[in-house]
């Protein structure tokens, strides 16, 4: 058996192999597309700003933007949103934007920690998603949040947003395809599929509702002793026939099914045993507080 | 690093960046690879981080910092590549390897066979923090930094990976069923 001092020798040794240099066409088509790709400049409201100012400024601050696009003639509010479903679009965010209105919601980020705000979630289906998401959490594609420890055990968490059109048959391997009869379009239909699924460790389901919309919640824990291929644990494709899977022994997904006028949403939440009550508490709440609509 | 190439790059000095770009292209893409274990992932991360670092420069307040700062926007866009490439391609597993098995587990190719497929079985997250930390020899805090995560969260990564390493070199040194009952 290895030693950790052997582990961190062995891997060590083997991160010195392998390339190191840029082939110069990659550099070549960096150059050539700075003509063609702008900065973006520091504005009159810094990057940062708002992360440093107590709740009273940043409220103060909040309501002044207001005021000075009504007084500048905006007529923001007033028009209908475009795509909103009739979300308030309004809510002040921390982008870093110059213009004294209101900015429009961003999308959540790739990679970053995110200040608190208002993010837009892309669910792969016709429906809006906003998500009040706290300070500190991380961004993983508009499509992905990590709680503030990242998504890994022991102590991790995460929210992903999309739709099922298929579930895999075998969660253990792909090549046994998917479910056939395929699963249904209603939030029962998928319920019932998660629930008689031979390979789906599942409890019975208990009923919720999120911005009036109600639908499912059905906790799937997998087993301490689960041996989980290097595919993970397959569990079916988005809207968008992207994979999903879950990847850890012990790990708990708590899928919340909600039927938006039609449209089915489906969030994958995932922790740990050790994933901190705390943690958990902010997550529901982030999870209470989504605001849902249908896109046209 | 040049701080005067920075200020003038922020500035929007073409020619200053590509000074910039082409002393630090081979670290990036070394790192990049490293993360990623894929040439044309690395090199599209890589692009793609020269790409951020022009465009945000402006906002980097500290120029001595660059370095630092490239590196953040590298594994932004390597998660960014590892993240297109797993969800959409989750099912690409490695090909058993050739090379003859040994029971010590001494082989330094079977070593590197081991390592390859258990840190491909790791997130981009874990590779990361292997990287910077073992590979750029990077204290945690700096790693911390780097990646905008708590320096627990870094440690609890690493530690992660490096048993997951383990496992995978320990898996090679045990000796086959057919081995053990010959």
């Amino acid at each position: 058996m290895s030693t950790d001092r052997d582990t961190t020798r062995i891997v060590r040794s083997w991160l010195e192999e392998g390339v190191t240099a840029l082939p110069d066409r990659v550099l070549d088509a960096v150059l050539d597309q700075l003509p063609t790709t702008p900065q973006r400049r520091i504005t009159w409201w810094p990057a940062r700003r708002f992360q440093n100012m107590n709740t009273s400024v940043k409220l103060g601050l909040a309501a002044a933007v207001v005021v000075v696009a009504a007084l500048l003639g905006f007529n923001y509010f007033a028009a209908p949103n475009v795509g909103s479903g009739g979300l308030d679009n309004s809510i002040p965010t921390p982008t870093p934007t110059p213009a004294p209105t209101a900015t429009p919601i961003p999308k959540i980020p790739d990679g970053d920690t995110l200040e608190a705000g208002t993010y837009r979630a892309n669910p792969f289906i016709p429906v809006e998603v906003l998500v009040n998401v706290p300070d500190g959490w991380i961004g993983g594609g508009d499509w992905l949040l990590f709680g503030p420890r990242g998504v890994e055990p022991p102590d991790g968490m995460n929210i992903r947003f999309g739709s099922v059109s298929r579930v895999f048959a075998n969660p253990l391997n792909a090549q046994d395809g998917f479910l056939d009869p395929p699963v249904g379009p209603t939030v029962d239909d998928l319920v019932d599929a998660m629930l008689s699924h031979p390979g789906w460790p599942t409890s019975p389901p208990t009923d919720v509702t999120i911005d009036g919309y109600a639908g499912k919640v059905v906790r799937m824990t997998l087993p301490p002793e689960l041996e989980i291929p290097e595919n993970g644990f397959l569990l079916f494709q988005d809207g968008q026939s992207g994979d999903r899977w879950a990847f850890e022994q012990g790990q708990i997904i708590d899928f919340y099914i909600i039927d938006v006028d039609g449209q089915r949403l489906v969030l994958e939440l995932f922790s740990y045993p050790d994933t901190p009550a705390e943690d958990l508490a902010a997550r529901q709440a982030v999870v209470d507080a989504l605001q849902l609509a249908p896109l046209p | 690093m040049d701080t005067d190439l920075v200020i003038r790059a922020q500035r929007g000095d073409e020619e200053a960046f590509a000074s910039l770009a082409v002393a630090a292209s081979d670290r990036l893409h070394a790192v990049a690879h490293r993360i990623l274990r894929d040439i044309e992932l690395a090199e599209d991360a890589t692009q793609q981080a020269l790409l951020a670092i022009w465009r945000d420069l402006p906002q980097l307040r500290d120029p001595a910092r660059f370095d630092a700062w490239s590196y953040r926007l590298l594994v932004r866009a390597c998660y960014a590549e590892g993240r297109r490439e797993r969800r959409w391609t989750p099912n690409m597993r490695l090909l058993p390897s050739d090379e003859p098995m040994q029971a010590d587990g001494s082989s330094a190719v079977v070593d590197r066979d081991q390592l390859e497929r258990g840190f491909r079985r790791l997130s981009i997250d874990h590779r990361a923090v292997v990287v910077l930390h073992h590979y750029l020899d990077w204290p945690l805090d700096q790693v911390a930094e780097t990646l905008g995560v708590p320096a627990g969260t870094v440690r609890s990564r690493l530690h992660h990976a490096m048993r997951g390493l383990r496992a995978a070199l320990d898996a090679d040194a045990r000796p086959t069923e057919r081995e053990a009952a010959q």
